[in-house]
């Protein structure tokens, strides 16, 4: 078995919110929802220093999630409903010491655990005891060929080659022991990285990964990344060639919907954050990833390292700050950097709220694969 | 899905009830040349808009008539209240959301437990969706306009733009010294520090203010100057500098395996 064969969708670029009405109509009544999904680091700290990384945007008030603080956060989780807990947000999480008991002590609870990586610090031994464990895990390699990758992530020509092997074992345990966790490979595009697409596709089938999804790059408000959105139209030919690599057991993916968009929101509120939070590698939570930064100060809810998760959840603050993004006193539009992690579930609850967009009729078909992770 | 309450959640309910004693958008729109009416109705309750015929399509005159529950009366009057002078895309995508906003002024801002939207609120504001949203639908078929995103969003006022950065601050100050005194604060632990891009007012802190203080002032600072200058300010403070030296491992923090 693949993670890609059991009949059901691998849903790359779009949302799952409309799987979950249960809880959508619950937050239509006002009541107080659980996220669906939760967006997390277990660290700000890194040990990559890629051209493009958000995180460098996004500094805020440091505190060290120890085991204590994860497990708690974890328990809280499990007992409010939280479906999946991704390690991904403003941090290298595979580096915290805390990563592999999180992974497990999570998944013991019942959640629904992820993680996206740079994949550099695994060793075959750790990845036999979390890939069983996880959902999915999601490597972040933004080139296929060693030098290119040197200059893009930040880091030594040889440490592509680690990565490599790692994913190659992960592949392997998979196989051999025969677990549904899925294998993918992100790469984050820029436009100057147009030459590497092809090779990062053609590698990843090599390697033995179920999927290699391309996505846009996302920007402050300001542009402060300096991502030039014009410039991935001139790209969509190789984009729909690399495409053309899928097979039953490889897909190739890119986030149409997010690089058409070319940065810009159709929406004003942002209604999705009580779906989806994202919480800082200091334990900070916020409503979006692109708010931790202390100048953002206004919509900072709550620390796990101060305080139990359910209780912060439990708080006024934190319905404040979610009535405040959903309200007329804010503009997503203008008040936002671009594309953020809760954009799709924005646009269907928008156009829902609106009246543009009906809940589909699921009855008989099966869900999407990870169908936690909205 | 259906997330409706009743016709108004309870904590609206007063206030709809006064807006009804007071009513000031009842009846029929009077026809403007060069300008287009447009009504629609439903179980008795009509709404009726008059929209200026250029590229800008705002609502210049909202009426309503037929409503005979003193609530309802209220709400949908608060609704044409919201919407004149609104782009009609604007009106039939945030109307309600902007009447809710107005009759909740001065209240709890939690009157739901969770997300207060025009569904959470009651069935009344569903009323009002409909209607106006149709009568968008009518504009677009009228026009021929085809359905477009909605990017509107309010114009600073000339008083604010025609300002140097000096100026902004200075007329901001007895502000903030006014938000102080409410709140027993000193000069040093909450002050005013920069404006960025016309409307982003960067603020400071003094260590005496608890981190978990500073979210619910920065949101009571910018709506009390938001209120008082009528001009839709946002509140920030000054960026924090990335940590990482080249992303890379922190000094505070233990490492992991990266050998």
């Amino acid at each position: 078995m693949t993670g890609m064969t059991d009949h059901t969708d691998l849903i790359l670029d779009g949302t799952k919110i409309a799987w979950h009405q249960d809880r959508v109509r619950a937050w239509e009544r006002g009541e107080r929802i659980a996220p669906i999904t939760i967006d997390m680091a277990l660290t700000r700290a890194c040990n990559f220093a890629c051209h493009y990384c958000y995180a460098m945007l996004q500094e805020n008030d440091r505190k060290v999630i120890n085991r204590q603080v994860i497990f708690d956060f974890l328990e809280d989780c499990a007992k409010i409903g939280v479906r999946g807990i991704s390690f991904v947000s403003d941090g290298e999480s595979t580096i915290s010491p805390v990563f592999i008991d999180a992974v497990k002590r999570g998944h013991e609870l019942g959640l629904s655990m992820a993680v996206g990586t740079n994949a550099f610090v695994f060793t075959r031994r750790k990845l036999e005891e979390i890939l069983p464990a996880l959902t999915y895990v999601r490597v972040n390699i933004s080139a296929g060929e060693s030098g290119r990758y040197a200059e893009i992530m930040g880091v030594k020509e040889r440490w592509f080659d680690r990565v490599c092997q790692n994913i190659r074992d992960m592949a392997d345990i998979k196989q051999k022991n025969n677990l549904p966790v899925t294998i993918g490979m992100q790469m984050v595009l820029m436009p100057q990285y147009a030459d590497q697409i092809m090779p990062l596709a053609r590698l990843g089938k090599e390697l033995g990964a179920d999927y290699l999804v391309i996505k846009h790059c996302s920007d402050n408000e300001d542009g402060d990344l300096g991502v030039d959105y014009s410039g991935y139209e001139q790209l969509y030919g190789t984009l729909r060639e690399a495409e053309g690599l899928s097979n039953e057991n490889y897909k190739v993916r890119v986030k149409w919907s997010k690089i058409d968009a070319q940065g810009q929101r159709s929406y004003q509120r942002c209604y999705g954050a009580p779906f989806m939070i994202q919480i800082s590698g200091s334990g900070l939570i916020a409503p979006c990833g692109m708010l931790f930064n202390e100048r953002y100060k206004k919509f900072h809810i709550g620390n796990i390292c101060d305080d139990r998760f359910i209780n912060i959840w439990n708080s006024d603050q934190y319905w404040e700050v979610m009535n405040y993004i959903a309200g007329p006193e804010f503009n997503a539009q203008g008040m936002c950097g671009s594309l953020c992690l809760q954009h799709n579930v924005n646009e269907f609850l928008d156009g829902y709220m609106k009246g543009r967009i009906e809940a589909p009729d699921f009855a008989g078909r099966a869900p999407p694969m990870h169908l936690n992770f909205v | 899905m259906t997330g409706e309450q009743g016709i108004v959640h309870p904590a609206f309910a007063d206030a709809a009830r006064a807006a009804a004693k007071r009513a000031m958008r009842r009846g029929s729109v009077t026809p403007e040349q060069a300008e287009l009416v447009y009504t629609a109705a439903e179980n008795g309750l009509t709404l009726g808009v008059r929209v200026e015929s250029t590229t800008r399509n705002l609502v210049r005159e909202a009426r309503h008539d037929g409503a005979d529950d003193a609530v309802l009366v209220g709400i949908v009057d608060v609704f044409c209240q919201s919407i004149e002078g609104l782009p009609l895309r604007e009106a039939a995508d945030h109307g309600t959301i902007h009447a809710l906003d107005r009759l909740r002024e001065d209240r709890p801002t939690s009157v739901v437990a969770g997300i207060l939207t025009p569904r959470s609120a009651g069935s009344a504001f569903g009323v009002c969706d409909r209607l106006i949203r149709r009568i968008l639908a009518d504009h677009e078929t009228a026009t021929k306009a085809k359905p477009t995103d909605n990017f509107w969003i309010p114009a600073l006022s000339k008083a604010w733009r025609g300002q140097s950065a000096d100026q902004r601050l200075a007329t901001l100050q007895p502000l903030i010294e006014i938000f102080r005194t409410e709140r027993q604060l000193e000069a040093e632990d909450f002050y005013l520090a920069e404006i960025e891009k016309t409307q982003r007012i960067i603020v400071g802190f003094g260590p005496r203010i608890g981190v978990d203080k500073k979210p619910p002032l920065l949101r009571e600072f910018e709506r009390q100057i938001r209120k008082i200058t009528g001009d839709r300010l946002e509140v920030y403070m000054e960026e924090m500098k990335d940590d990482n030296a080249l992303r890379r491992l922190g000094p505070t923090e233990p490492a992991g395996d990266v050998s």
